[in-house]
């Protein structure tokens, strides 16, 4: 019983940053931007987020609260580089993306020399909750939801919910969708299609970049240049989750429970007495993923304007 | 007239394109060090322009950059082949990974049975492996219709694991003081081919057949795609697939076969790095090598032509020799990383700029030369 519990906690810890990436990118994609950046995000958002930490500690919660605002809005700047480049530029969607994963981790070893000394960004972790005083008592549930959390946890179903309403209930939300399923019409109905684009971009950039730290901080106490693939994670998830919300939580779910056996095998007795390779139960989640994208595959759902630069002219 | 039509020509488009790229790479890495360093940063900045020729001497620069723009062109060739049909082979540095592993597994056990003829054996088996890997994400995309993005980018991670995996399970392979492979016998590494008489420094300092090897890797992937009906096919199914369906390509066949043979590429460029005594080691690794995404900047820089590609891999080579240099200023060598990201950055609507640039020139040209008409 203590194992299962601990199992769920952990898997909490790795599926947060998945949603709530995961719902950004979805923003993004159904804007009909294809954004492959997402880890680039993460990764500038987590820094940001480290930086805070490190500079500012022991204000309790509310330097986490402030560290994820941090990871925001570096998130937005980062991002926006996406959208200057693919809206602006027309760029070729996939290559500008992956050109900001690539400059993000380089960047953040040479600002971290330069302001730190080292590529490493160590912080204080001091947030997490022991317990909620009425709520903990409840079996099984309260021991998972309010027994050792991160108020990262309720932040990031809330961003889920309010992102999973936007999108499919409000007129914003419906502009988006109109935007990467067809600019052409949504512009000739008044909608301004790239000023739409850059908000889901923004939108987009702003999860990400409270995801990376949502991931950083519970799980470490330093930052160290990488997020561990966890944006390319989300970019399967969105794809595995069909551009909808309630695909995106069912998939990265999916993907919280394979990342939570490459993390904790060693501590459940039956898989730690197999002695295999910690590479083999790192490998789980890709290949799971793997298989299951390739039975799901599904391109009805993809927006339909996807990594097309909007062209007014175009019929 | 004719000048008009030099002007409006692609091939001129796609340079000045490709210049205005690095440019924006340069200034950007200059600023970044200006923010940084202050003023270190005009002598990092000449000495990574000036590639470390006045630091090192001509004949090991030289050599250097010789030895490192040899993936580089290769890799660019395997992406820029994937382009061909419009497929991003973002695997390549798995490919790479796992090519140069094998390649130096085989050289290691079977150095005693193949001789001298060893390095021809472990280039095979670098590509075929390469080609092994491609092959996955080019069959998913074609028969299940997988993003190939996303499978690639799996696959990288999946090969990173998988290399680091077989290096736990076999300690004949591993040194385990630095977890990395063992050094290969000398015997086993790539000829030199006369080039350590051209570059007479300790050992070639790394020139060797590989250089000459990715020259005619390139002249042959050139003949490939412009002068064969195979190549014409790829192509094709590049630029408009409904219309190359239509003209009987098959479609599904075009997409797998370019996959591998890029991915094959891929592998052989791992195998051809990786055959030198003393270089950098196929290590325990959780992060995915850099060399398939630099391999990328090669290719978009070089307009994923043949010609193109090899002389953008000579220049991002003579940018990473450049780049050690820096850290005898006080600034870490990603800088070069932070360069090709940029470069990768401004590739993606360079062409933009420069169409148009190009525009305005040629307009500006043709009011001229209507007012002289008028006139």
């Amino acid at each position: 019983m203590r194992i299962i519990i601990f199992f769920f906690q952990q898997m909490l810890l790795f599926t947060v940053p998945l949603i709530v990436a995961a719902t950004g990118g979805m923003f993004c994609e159904r804007s009909g931007i294809i954004n492959i950046g997402l880890e680039g995000n993460m990764i500038m958002g987590a820094f940001c987020g480290a930086l805070f930490l490190h500079a500012f500690p022991g204000m309790g919660q509310w330097s986490f609260l402030a560290a994820l605002l941090s990871g925001a809005i570096s998130g937005m700047m980062w991002s926006s580089l996406h959208a200057f480049a693919s809206i602006k530029f027309n760029a070729n969607q996939a290559i500008s993306g992956i050109a900001l994963n690539m400059a993000a981790p380089s960047l953040t070893i040479f600002i971290g020399r330069i302001l730190n000394g080292k590529q490493q960004v160590t912080f204080l972790n001091d947030f997490r909750i022991e317990s909620l005083p009425v709520f903990s008592r409840i079996p099984f549930i309260g021991d998972i939801f309010f027994r050792k959390f991160y108020v990262s946890l309720y932040i990031a179903l809330a961003l889920f919910v309010i992102g999973a309403i936007v999108i499919n209930r409000t007129r914003f939300g419906m502009r988006v969708r109109a935007c990467g399923d067809n600019p052409q019409a949504a512009d000739s109905v008044g909608i301004n299609v790239r000023r739409t684009r850059y908000l889901a971009v923004l939108i987009c950039g702003a999860y990400t970049g409270m995801a990376g730290v949502m991931l950083v901080v519970p799980t470490s106490t330093e930052f160290n240049t990488s997020v561990a693939g966890y944006g390319f994670l989300a970019v399967s998830v969105i794809i595995l989750g069909r551009w909808r919300p309630k695909g995106i939580m069912l998939a990265s779910v999916l993907f919280g429970i394979t990342k939570t056996f490459a993390a904790i095998y060693s501590a459940i007795p039956i898989l730690a007495g197999l002695h295999l390779d910690a590479f083999i139960y790192r490998m789980i989640p890709f290949v799971v993923s793997l298989i299951v994208l390739s039975f799901s595959s599904d391109t009805r759902s993809e927006p339909l304007a996807s990594g097309q630069p909007y062209d007014k002219g175009a019929r | 007239m004719k000048k008009e039509k030099f002007i409006r020509s692609a091939a001129l488009k796609n340079v000045f394109s490709s210049l205005i790229a690095v440019a924006i790479g340069l200034l950007i890495g200059f600023v970044v060090l200006l923010m940084c360093g202050g003023r270190m940063a005009f002598p990092a900045m000449y000495a990574l322009i000036t590639g470390g020729f006045p630091l090192a001497g001509f004949a090991k620069t030289a050599a250097r950059i010789c030895y490192y723009a040899v993936p580089l062109i290769v890799l660019g060739l395997s992406v820029s082949f994937a382009f061909k049909t419009e497929n991003l082979n973002l695997g390549a540095s798995g490919q790479y990974w796992v090519g140069g592993f094998v390649a130096i597994v085989i050289s290691l056990s079977g150095y005693e049975t193949l001789g001298s003829l060893t390095w021809i054996v472990a280039c095979i088996g670098g590509t075929l492996i390469g080609g092994l890997i491609a092959l996955l994400p080019g069959a998913m995309k074609a028969y299940r219709n997988v993003n190939i993005v996303i499978s690639c980018i799996m696959m990288n991670y999946l090969a990173t694991y998988g290399v680091s995996l077989a290096l736990n399970l076999n300690p004949k392979i591993m040194d385990k003081t630095n977890s990395w492979t063992y050094a290969i016998d000398k015997g086993a590494t790539l000829p030199k081919w006369g080039l350590d008489k051209i570059f007479p420094v300790h050992g070639g300092a790394g020139a060797n057949a590989g250089i000459i090897i990715a020259l005619l890797t390139g002249i042959i992937i050139w003949f490939v795609i412009e002068k064969t009906v195979f190549g014409y096919e790829l192509k094709m199914c590049g630029l408009n697939r409904h219309a190359a369906n239509y003209a009987g390509v098959n479609e599904n066949r075009a997409i797998i076969l370019s996959m591998t043979i890029s991915g094959m590429l891929s592998g052989f460029a791992g195998a051809l790095y990786y055959l030198e005594s003393n270089t950098s080691h196929i290590s325990v690794s959780s992060t995915i090598p850099g060399q398939g995404f630099t391999g990328m900047a090669v290719a978009l820089l070089g307009m994923t032509h043949p010609v193109g590609v090899i002389l953008a891999g000579l220049f991002v080579a003579y940018i990473q020799v450049g780049g050690i240099n820096l850290q005898a200023y006080g600034f870490a060598s990603e800088l070069v990383d932070i360069i090709i990201a940029v470069i990768i950055y401004s590739c993606s609507f360079s062409q933009v700029i420069a169409g148009v640039i190009g525009k305005k020139l040629f307009t500006a040209r043709q009011a001229e030369g209507s007012e002289g008409d008028s006139r």
